[in-house]
């Protein structure tokens, strides 16, 4: 690469330098000229003409040596005293362990090493700070961590945003709740996010404005009136056709201004579907046995009316009333069936299968008994819908009221598949229990050593629509005591738990400094950059020529929300292309054509990708090139990507001019950062971001500060004039 | 000689029905209006069969149903089991309780003779 910029100001330099040195010379030539009479200037004229050569070769031999004297004085001294600067930046801004390495005088070389020595001491002091202040971060980081952990693992969706409508916390249910899968196009990484929750984002893109809007005003009103329930619920579509409950609640700041609001979304489909069976069905019942009633009170009052009625009348309206109670008892059957198999056990049930259920309990009988249960082995998994800590209880308390009260020790148990029930039968040597002996317990709270519950066993029975009874175990000696549960599908759909390991650095939902963030995108150009959310991408491509058609074969993207790179909102994404891969871009990133087959097209991943950088600044490195696949490819299928762009290979010149090289490689190198995954599009970006990162302190250093002054700093550098 | 069949239910119409229903077919009846009544029917008059309703107050069809199962010199006596309630756990516990038929009201009158009839016939 070339140093034309350092290289411009040398030649500047020495043209001012043969001006002045000519010009100051001409001066003196021509007042002395001047001053000499007629007759002088003949005899200096035939003195200098005929020895002219020497007169000019002298000046110009002078020019040289002084430009030589010059060039010198620049490499020696200038030059590296410009890099000393520019990498002594370099060393206390963004990577303390580059040290100086300059070419120079003795001076300049003492110089550098004397800041190199400085720099060591620097380091060393700076480590020792960063020591102390890491481990009293730890503690707040494992606070915080246990926090958001405890956020994303609710079963419902949370989501914070500011009084601007920009989204400033958020759990993964929230995400799952709101994503809309039908928008994603057919072979996309299901892993992905399609932007619609991310930090920073608007909120309005994820829920209709009028509703938002409709809640805060309702949260406005009840505020003003001095209320403390201060909440707004609406419903709203979700994904694949879902019903979700919203809740709007406002965080109120110490004057009670609204500082921030929580949506708390709530999956209603079930509970609405619930409700509308029940109502259809009573609906349904209604107006089968009113209609079967109106014929038996028709038939009956006729009858009761007419003494005198005619026999063979008389006979009718007895086959009308009989057949009338038939079609009432036929809707009653029909209406009790369907709702006893399209209604569960009312309360907070768990799906659990049977087996661990019973381990538990022969545990627990264990523990508190000392009694040693052996479980029959099952055939096939049972699965059943319980309180499992309420329902062991109880059982552990009739294993201890049948010893204390009848001294049966129960020594074994098993479980009885029975149509869609099963009976889970604790089996010990002796008569079995009258049902009058399980109706007097059933009264009594369940308590078992230290161990209590606040429930009766009727209670908890009642809870799980449970049936309990005693009875003698065929022709033997043995009886059991039964208790009856209704079971449930394995594949019943449920929000998955999860164990949760915390990690070394938080999850990346947080972000409260977006609770100062300024509000409308419109005054982009006037904001600081560190305040700007930005998507930070790479493409792969089948060449270097986007004008003669070369594609992109993969799209990798970050972003970077209030200074923060948020590694989990990542998009990736491989595209087929309708042209050929070249083997020299093979060579490059490795993806092989075989790779892309069904995958999805350009166009479905660009609009896919629109979404992704909705209201961010774009940043690529050599953006140009990106930029014009972009433009090239998405007009096709007429997308625009309007979005600002700033660039990090022109962001490192504009901050580091006196470096030779501005490849991602070099300004990683220089900057102190890892390529992980180096030629793959996610890759690529990863580390444009986190150059990115680094760049931006240099910058404000620099005097750029805003979005508008990194664009035209950009604009001003040599590398902004490359064209694809 | 008729046999006998006690009739348990809190609710007279259904009583009356039955009686009558019964008698027609040949049957003699008892009465009784609650578990207890029913417990002293069965020690005094020892019926055939017993239609035993289970929602009853205090002691429960399921309850009367296991005290006749425990003393086997009742073990003759058949019993059938009517209810409104019409679960499936309730049949389930009813029938393992001991319980020879089980109806859910409304009821068929014609049925109702004919799974008895076959209960009285299969007792010999």
């Amino acid at each position: 690469m070339p140093r034309l910029t350092k290289h411009y100001s040398f030649w500047l330099f020495v043209l001012v330098c043969i001006l002045f040195f000519v010009g100051v010379f001409g001066c003196f030539a021509v007042l002395f000229w001047l001053d000499l009479t007629p007759a002088e200037r003949d005899v200096l004229r035939s003195l200098v003409q005929p020895h002219g050569i020497y007169v000019v070769g002298g000046a110009l031999l002078l020019i040289a040596g002084a430009g030589l004297a010059i060039e010198w004085v620049f490499r020696l001294y200038v030059y590296p005293i410009s890099k000393i600067a520019e990498e002594t930046g370099i060393m206390h801004g963004v990577n303390m362990r580059h040290r100086l390495h300059v070419e120079g005088s003795r001076d300049v070389l003492q110089l550098a090493d004397a800041i190199n020595t400085s720099a060591d001491a620097f380091e060393a002091l700076h480590r020792s700070v960063d020591e102390r202040i890491a481990e009293a971060r730890a503690r707040i980081e494992e606070e915080k961590t246990i926090l958001s952990v405890a956020l994303a693992e609710l079963p419902e969706g949370v989501l914070v945003f500011s009084p601007e409508g920009r989204i400033i916390l958020y759990n993964e249910r929230a995400r799952q709740l709101l994503e809309s899968s039908s928008d994603t196009p057919a072979g996309l990484q299901p892993t992905q996010t399609d932007g619609v929750v991310g930090l920073g984002r608007s909120i309005f893109s994820a829920i209709d404005k009028p509703l938002i809007t409709s809640a805060l005003d309702e949260i406005a009103v009840q505020l003003r009136r001095g209320g403390h329930e201060l909440a707004s619920s609406f419903v709203l579509p979700g994904r694949s056709g879902r019903l979700l409950q919203v809740a709007t609640v406002p965080i109120l700041g110490p004057l009670r201004e609204m500082t921030a609001f929580v949506l708390i979304l709530t999956d209603a489909t079930e509970q609405m579907e619930a409700f509308r069976r029940a109502e259809s069905l009573v609906q349904s019942y209604t107006i089968q046995v009113r209609r079967a009633l109106a014929g038996i009170r028709a038939a009956v009052e006729l009858i009761l009316d007419a003494p005198d009625l005619p026999s063979a009348k008389r006979q009718e309206f007895h086959r009308i009333i009989h057949r009338e109670a038939l079609a009432a008892g036929e809707a009653t059957d029909r209406v009790a069936a369907e709702y006893a198999a399209s209604t569960r056990p009312p309360g907070p049930l768990v799906r659990m299968r049977a087996q661990d259920f019973l381990d538990a309990v022969r545990r627990k009988a264990g523990d508190q008994l000392g009694l040693s249960l052996q479980i029959e082995p099952a055939e096939d998994a049972l699965w059943i819908r319980l309180d499992g800590t309420s329902m062991a209880l109880a059982l552990v308390f009739l294993l201890k009221r049948l010893g204390a009260e009848f001294g049966h020790s129960v020594s074994r148990c098993r479980l009885e598949a029975k149509e869609r029930f099963v009976g889970i039968d604790f089996i010990w040597s002796g008569p079995p229990l009258r049902l009058e002996t399980l109706h007097r317990w059933g009264l009594q709270p369940v308590s078992v050593g230290g161990e209590g519950l606040r429930f009766t066993l009727k209670e908890i029975l009642a809870r799980h629509r449970a049936e309990l009874w005693s009875q003698s175990l065929g022709n033997t000696s043995e009886s059991y005591l039964r208790l009856l549960l209704e079971t449930v599908e394995p594949a019943e759909a449920v929000h998955p738990r999860r164990h949760t390991i915390l990690a070394t650095a938080r999850p990346v939902y947080y972000d409260f400094d977006l609770f100062n963030q300024p509000g409308q995108s419109s005054e982009l150009d006037n904001r600081q950059l560190a305040g700007l959310p930005y998507t930070v991408f790479d493409s792969e491509t089948t060449g270097l020529n986007p004008r003669e058609g070369d594609e992109i074969v993969s799209l990798g993207a970050v972003r970077i929300v209030n200074g923060r790179l948020l590694a989990s909102e990542c998009f990736e994404q491989l595209i087929k292309p309708e042209c050929v891969l070249r083997p020299e871009s093979i060579r490059i990133h490795g993806i092989q054509p075989e790779m892309l087959e069904g995958q999805p097209s350009v166009q479905q991943v660009l609009r896919s990708f629109q979404r992704f950088a909705e209201g961010t600044i774009l940043v690529a490195h050599n953006a140009a090139f990106d930029m014009r696949l972009l433009q090239l490819q998405g007009e096709r299928s007429g997308m625009r990507f309007e979005n600002p762009v700033l660039d990090t290979m022109l962001l490192s010149a504009v901050v580091h001019p006196a470096q030779d090289e501005h490849s991602l490689e070099a300004i990683a190198e220089r900057l102190g950062i890892t390529i992980m995954g180096r030629h793959t599009a996610l890759g690529d970006a990863i580390a444009a971001a986190e150059i990115f990162l680094k760049l931006m302190p240099l910058l404000a250093a620099a005097g750029v500060g805003t979005l508008q002054q990194a664009r035209e700093a950009s604009q001003k550098t040599y590398y902004a004039r490359l064209k694809y | 000689m008729a046999k006998k069949i006690l009739i348990v239910d809190d609710e007279p119409s259904i009583i009356v029905a039955l009686q009558f229903l019964m008698e027609q077919n040949g049957y003699e009846t008892l009465v009784a209006f609650s578990g207890e009544e029913a417990m002293e029917a069965v020690v005094r008059d020892h019926p055939d069969l017993i239609l035993l309703d289970i929602m009853l107050p205090v002691v429960d069809g399921f309850e009367v149903c296991q005290r006749v199962r425990e003393n086997p010199d009742w073990k003759n006596i058949r019993i059938v089991l009517l209810t409104a309630l019409g679960s499936e756990a309730h049949v389930t516990k009813g029938l393992d309780l001991g319980a020879d038929a089980y109806v859910t009201k409304p009821f068929s009158n014609a049925d109702l003779v004919v799974k008895v009839k076959e209960l009285l016939e299969c007792r010999g």
